[in-house]
């Protein structure tokens, strides 16, 4: 799809957003908290994949990767810009992905991924919570190690450990989830 | 299994927590170990996983008719030009008021280096073909082969429109014109690095006899100075060892007779070290002027493209040789300064992460730009191989926009050359330089990655 959309193929367009739009908003959203913010982060996402699908290189990421990515990114250039930053960070502190990533408004509940993303939350449930607190603010709000041992008030050396121990051990849970 | 240390970098570079110098520094190590190459592919899994850990929101109803329509809204914006713009007019670049010393900077620091740049363009536009032309917000013609297909005749091939000449060149007609006059210098120059080594030493050992370049240098203006409204700017590796650059800013007729002078008098003011002497692929007089006048290349049926706006019309028209030609430089009251402070001056020091590693045949590339359309093109040979999930970005820096603007990305394999063609929309730009990174799959906002080309800065 992404190759069609390369050249400029609107029907591959169209595919791709029937495909990533919904993870798309959802990490947006998870990220900035805000409706208005995360479709805005969403056109910007499929503009540029309209613009930069010739960039995209198969052997080197999947395509859900490769999105995934681009909207990590400009929801974190979003919210780095925000004033309202740390208020939000605030906020973040007594989140877990399992609380607050539920959208309020049940109808818009996508139904298209949900058994997956069930047994995602499943996977990343296994691991020790204070890993997946360090992941989910290393992804989900782009803090360095650095800010993260301060905002945990933790050694910089245990953060260390406990991103790379997730990491791995999370990349171990998903393997049996997509098997 | 991996060391502890590479885990942990592995993890920080999946998350792009990595400041620059621990990037460059890590993507040593991807260069080197296919099973850490192998171990971040492998860690994709855990970005997807992170974002479908989150309890799906379905995306706005009619999100994807909104995309469509800014996505058709941006490039109908593309198209719109305006002839001519206050924009324009406040930044003319032809010979702006006030302006104290050339706009043209011709930086020496090792003259037969730029030749040698030069050439080895020639060597590569004399090789290119086409071998896949991909359109998205840039467009990126891959080049390779050698069977000695012109870009020229690759752009017909692709279909892509060159309008009929006028009194002055389209952006397509422009890079042609380019093509043939490297073409022409370097037409017996094989692809291979072994040729491309011998005639640099070839260069860098010629006698005192200057000719062969100045000559070059002035064709090459002369040529360039009925290109109204074009930028031409060699850029070069940061690292900057070879330390030639050659840079043509936009400028009107008056300009252009100040710039040969210039340019003449800076070649023969150039030590030993510099000096040159003819070679066998010396450019022909007439070639260039004769492949821009020949209709039947240029015209596909295409309407004729005029370029208003950056024009001074009360410019004197360039006589046909630089002997002959008159002009009143009392606007360039300034001398300009000796080749070394130019250097010093506009030559930015590349931070040490973006220093290529040696034995690596080093990045070049010619950025062209046409003002009026917003549009270029560069053309580049040399190029790092990417990583994993890396792209090449193109920054354009204009003093009225910060960050710079995104000029747009490609990716080219293994290849290491080709010709990457930029839009930048509707605004009107006016580069004080250019500047191409390397930076995270799908584009940052804003350049952090290692620079792999610049041009000198203002």
């Amino acid at each position: 799809m992404l190759r069609k959309t390369a050249l400029r193929d609107p029907a591959a367009l169209a595919a791709l957003h029937g495909s990533f739009a919904d993870p798309v908003y959802s990490l947006a959203y998870k990220i900035l908290q805000n409706h208005e913010e995360a479709e805005e982060v969403l056109q910007d996402v499929f503009v540029r994949v309209w613009k930069r699908s010739v960039t995209f290189d198969p052997k080197k990421s999947s395509a859900f990767t490769w999105v995934i990515m681009i909207a990590r990114g400009l929801s974190l250039d979003r919210l780095r810009s925000r004033s309202r930053k740390k208020e939000l960070m605030e906020s973040w502190k007594s989140e877990s992905v399992h609380t607050t990533a539920s959208d309020p408004d049940s109808s818009r509940q996508s139904v298209l991924s949900s058994e997956l993303s069930d047994q995602i939350s499943v996977a990343l449930g296994k691991l020790p919570s204070k890993q997946r607190e360090s992941l989910e603010l290393a992804f989900y709000k782009g803090l360095t190690q650095g800010e993260i041992a301060e905002r945990t008030r933790e050694p910089l050396g245990t953060i260390k450990a406990r991103i790379r121990r997730g990491m791995f051990k999370l990349r171990e849970l998903l393997k049996d989830v997509y098997a | 299994m991996l060391e502890l240390e590479i885990q942990e970098q592995v993890s920080l570079y999946v998350l792009e927590l990595m400041d620059i110098r621990q990037r460059v520094e890590f993507e040593k190590v991807l260069r080197e170990s296919a099973e850490v190459r192998e171990t971040v592919l492998e860690m994709q899994i855990v970005i997807e996983g992170m974002a479908l850990a989150i309890p799906p929101i379905a995306a706005p109803v009619n999100s994807l008719e909104r995309i469509q329509d800014r996505i058709q809204s941006d490039s109908e914006e593309d198209n719109i030009l305006i002839f001519p713009s206050q924009a324009s007019e406040a930044h003319d670049l032809g010979v702006p008021s006030g302006v104290k010393g050339p706009i043209i900077k011709l930086i020496v620091r090792h003259a037969g280096w730029v030749a040698a740049a030069c050439i080895a363009m020639g060597w590569f536009f004399s090789s290119v073909n086409t071998s896949e032309n991909s359109q998205a917000g840039g467009n990126v013609v891959q080049t390779g082969g050698s069977d000695g297909e012109s870009i020229g005749e690759s752009l017909e091939d692709s279909a892509v429109s060159i309008a009929p000449m006028e009194d002055s060149l389209t952006l397509d007609q422009a890079v042609v014109a380019l093509e043939m006059e490297l073409q022409n210098l370097g037409k017996d120059f094989q692809q291979s690095e072994q040729n491309k080594r011998d005639l640099e030493e070839e260069i860098r050992g010629l006698n005192e006899d200057g000719d062969f370049l100045k000559d070059w240098m002035v064709q090459y203006f002369r040529d360039r100075s009925g290109v109204k409204n074009l930028m031409v700017v060699n850029l070069s590796d940061p690292d900057g060892s070879p330390g030639g650059f050659l840079e043509e800013r936009a400028f009107s007729d008056a300009a252009a007779e100040y710039l040969i002078r210039d340019a003449v008098d800076q070649l023969n003011s150039v030590g030993d070290e510099t000096a040159l002497t003819s070679v066998d692929v010396g450019l022909g007089a007439d070639t260039v002027e004769s492949t821009l006048n020949d209709a039947s290349r240029f015209n596909t049926g295409a309407e004729s493209v005029s370029t208003p706006g950056l024009r001074n019309p009360q410019s004197p028209v360039l006589d046909s040789t630089f002997q002959d030609a008159s002009f009143d430089d009392s606007e360039f009251e300034a001398p300009l300064p000796p080749p070394d402070s130019l250097v010093d001056d506009k030559v930015v020091d590349p931070p040490p992460e973006a220093r290529m590693d040696a034995g690596i045949p080093h990045p070049t590339g010619v950025a062209v730009y046409d003002q009026n359309n917003r549009t270029g093109s560069l053309v580049f040979q040399n190029l790092p191989e990417l990583l994993p999930n890396q792209e090449f970005q193109l920054w354009v820096f204009d003093p009225q926009f910060n960050p710079p603007v995104d000029a747009g990305g490609f990716s080219i394999g293994n290849q290491g050359y080709g010709r990457f063609d930029f839009d930048l929309g509707p605004f009107n730009i006016f580069p004080s330089q250019f500047i191409l990174t390397i930076e995270s799959a799908g584009g940052v906002s804003r350049p952090v990655g290692p620079v792999v080309l610049q041009s000198p800065g203002d």
